[in-house]
């Protein structure tokens, strides 16, 4: 009877040790591991998107520029903004 | 330290880069010296030009270090109307918070700099778009992951694959989970379909396997420089899944009753055609310059408020409704209309730390007038609430409001009573006139054409 009362004992501070290591761990660090796990994935995202993007653009009607005038005044915009 | 005219906001505690003080009914934030380097760089690169020239940064303008006591910067930032919680927008203005988010982590990327957290709570509507309130957020580039990652599948990709792919709301999962919807909990509501998202494959289910895992030994930021390194591609590449995965989610709200409340015929006639003018003048008597609209519908009312000149926030509790109003608004573009996701019966409590962090309904700088069009029949018949209980909350607001009364006899009253005893035997014209006598000055009341209802102008004794 001793012998089983121990034995759930043990059993019991396992369980409490494990959930005390559970919270141990940062929320972030699985995302943190994970993004180095699909390093190559992204990579190769970011390689096709831009390959993609440039063919499209090889297809697509070239847009009329900005006028300078606009541009201008967009600029003095953002300037005045910032200040 | 800072003077005592000044109050540090409740949810301005965790950045050590700086923090958010209210003085004399301004928001200022102030800059530590910690952030000095950061700070300058934002400017530097170029990045604060573009982000806010693109109105995706809030701008703002330096004022004097005086009073705060080893400040490195102090920032007037352009003042928001309204301040307003993801778990109150509607599945478009998420989703729009979202890609802004992503724009801003690109450009960034693309000058030097990076996003050090990417909580939804950091963005609010201005001029109708998102716009990142939190200067500060910016740091410069670490070739490695990006530590706002896990932050930004919880606060944007789960509730909005939630709402997507399961139901709209879900989305107030987000009042619960301050902190982001937890990748578990949103992968195991989800339906098995969005496994089909290749997207949304990697970024809510492996990435919800993988996120309890531990670090190996010797990686992490706070490590030897070079354990987690990655490429510049990669984290461009990192933010091009995510917005492809956020752009695949799309929401269709369905034509409820609300949604198409206007156009049926229990308000047809000349109803609604001169409960529009009715209002129309009541705002130009009083001209506010802010609006809420409370139980707003479509937001048919809250333009004539816009129009008006008024910051105007429109309320509801049906999502549908909200939906269609945000999308009405951004087409407009730039209007000073803001359509939230609000049941009153149930407003938004204050939340987080001490109560602190995110503020109550109730809490929120009070409106100049109140519209309550159609509304207090729901309020009376449907939840049972006591007339001066309405009252009284409606006290609790702006010194104007434009509310109307609907009568029993009002065909869509009598829907409401169809189902139910009439036990409000004291719901009639004359007691809401005599309640709403004991807290407001009635100024004008209309009879409506083609109804029995009534519309009132009353000022609030409160605030008289």
């Amino acid at each position: 009877m001793m012998h089983i009362c121990q034995h759930n004992e043990v059993v019991q501070a396992g369980i409490v040790l494990r959930t005390m290591l559970a919270m141990y761990v940062d929320p972030g660090s699985g995302s943190y591991y994970f993004q180095m796990l699909i390093a190559g994935l992204t990579t190769f995202c970011f390689f096709f998107s831009t390959i993609r993007r440039k063919i499209a653009s090889c297809f697509k009607k070239s847009t009329p520029p900005v006028s300078a005038s606009k541009t201008a005044a967009d600029k003095s915009k953002v300037i005045s903004v910032a200040k | 330290m800072i003077s005592e005219r000044m109050k540090v906001s409740g949810a301005s505690f965790r950045d050590p880069s700086g923090f958010v003080v209210e003085r004399d009914g301004e928001f200022l934030r102030v800059v530590q010296p910690a952030y000095a380097e950061h700070y300058k760089c934002l400017f530097d690169s170029g990045l604060y030009e573009e982000l806010t020239g693109r109105g995706l940064l809030i701008p703002h303008e330096e004022i004097a270090t005086e009073g705060f006591d080893g400040a490195f910067k102090v920032l007037r930032p352009r003042q928001l109307p309204y301040v307003s919680y993801p778990y109150e927008w509607c599945f478009s203005q998420l989703k729009d918070a979202a890609l802004a988010t992503l724009a801003i982590q690109k450009t960034a990327l693309s000058h030097g700099m990076m996003l050090k957290d990417a909580p939804a709570f950091n963005l609010q509507f201005l001029d109708g778009k998102p716009v990142l309130i939190d200067t500060l957020s910016f740091e410069k580039l670490r070739l490695e992951p990006w530590a706002a990652y896990g932050q930004f599948c919880r606060h944007f990709l789960a509730p909005l694959a939630l709402i997507s792919l399961c139901d709209p709301r879900l989305g107030r999962l987000s009042q619960i989970h301050l902190d982001g919807i937890p990748l578990g909990v949103a992968t195991r509501l989800l339906p098995w379909r969005g496994r089909l998202n290749f997207w949304l494959l990697v970024h809510l289910y492996w990435h919800a396997a993988n996120e309890q895992r531990e670090l190996p030994p010797g990686a992490g930021a706070a490590s030897q420089a070079g354990s987690g390194k990655l490429r510049l591609s990669s984290l461009q590449g990192l933010v091009a899944g995510l917005e492809a995965a956020v752009k695949k989610l799309r929401w269709q709200p369905p034509k409820t009753a609300w949604a198409t409340y206007y156009a049926s015929s229990v308000t047809g006639g000349k109803y609604v055609e001169h409960k529009q003018q009715v209002v129309a003048e009541f705002l130009k008597s009083v001209q506010p310059r802010s609006v809420w609209d409370l139980g707003a519908n479509t937001g048919l009312f809250s333009r004539l408020a816009a129009d008006a000149g008024a910051e105007t926030v429109s309320f509801d509790a049906d999502s549908d409704c909200v939906e269609i109003n945000y999308l009405q608004t951004r087409k407009e573009g730039g209007r000073r209309l803001l359509p939230l996701w609000m049941d009153l019966t149930n407003p938004s409590p204050a939340l987080g730390w001490e109560h602190r962090e995110r503020l109550s309904w109730l809490e929120r700088r009070p409106p100049d007038m109140t519209l309550a069009l159609g509304l207090v029949h729901h309020l009376a018949i449907a939840n049972n609430l006591p007339l001066e209980r309405i009252r009284d909350f409606f006290g609790r607001l702006g010194p104007w409001l434009a509310v109307e009364f609907v009568p029993k006899e009002d065909p869509n009253a009598r829907k409401l009573l169809r189902v139910r005893e009439d036990i409000f035997p004291g719901y009639t014209r004359e007691n809401f006139e005599r309640e709403f006598s004991r807290g407001f000055a009635i100024q004008r009341s209309a009879p409506l054409q083609d109804s029995p209802r009534v519309l009132y102008l009353m000022r609030n004794q409160r605030n008289a």
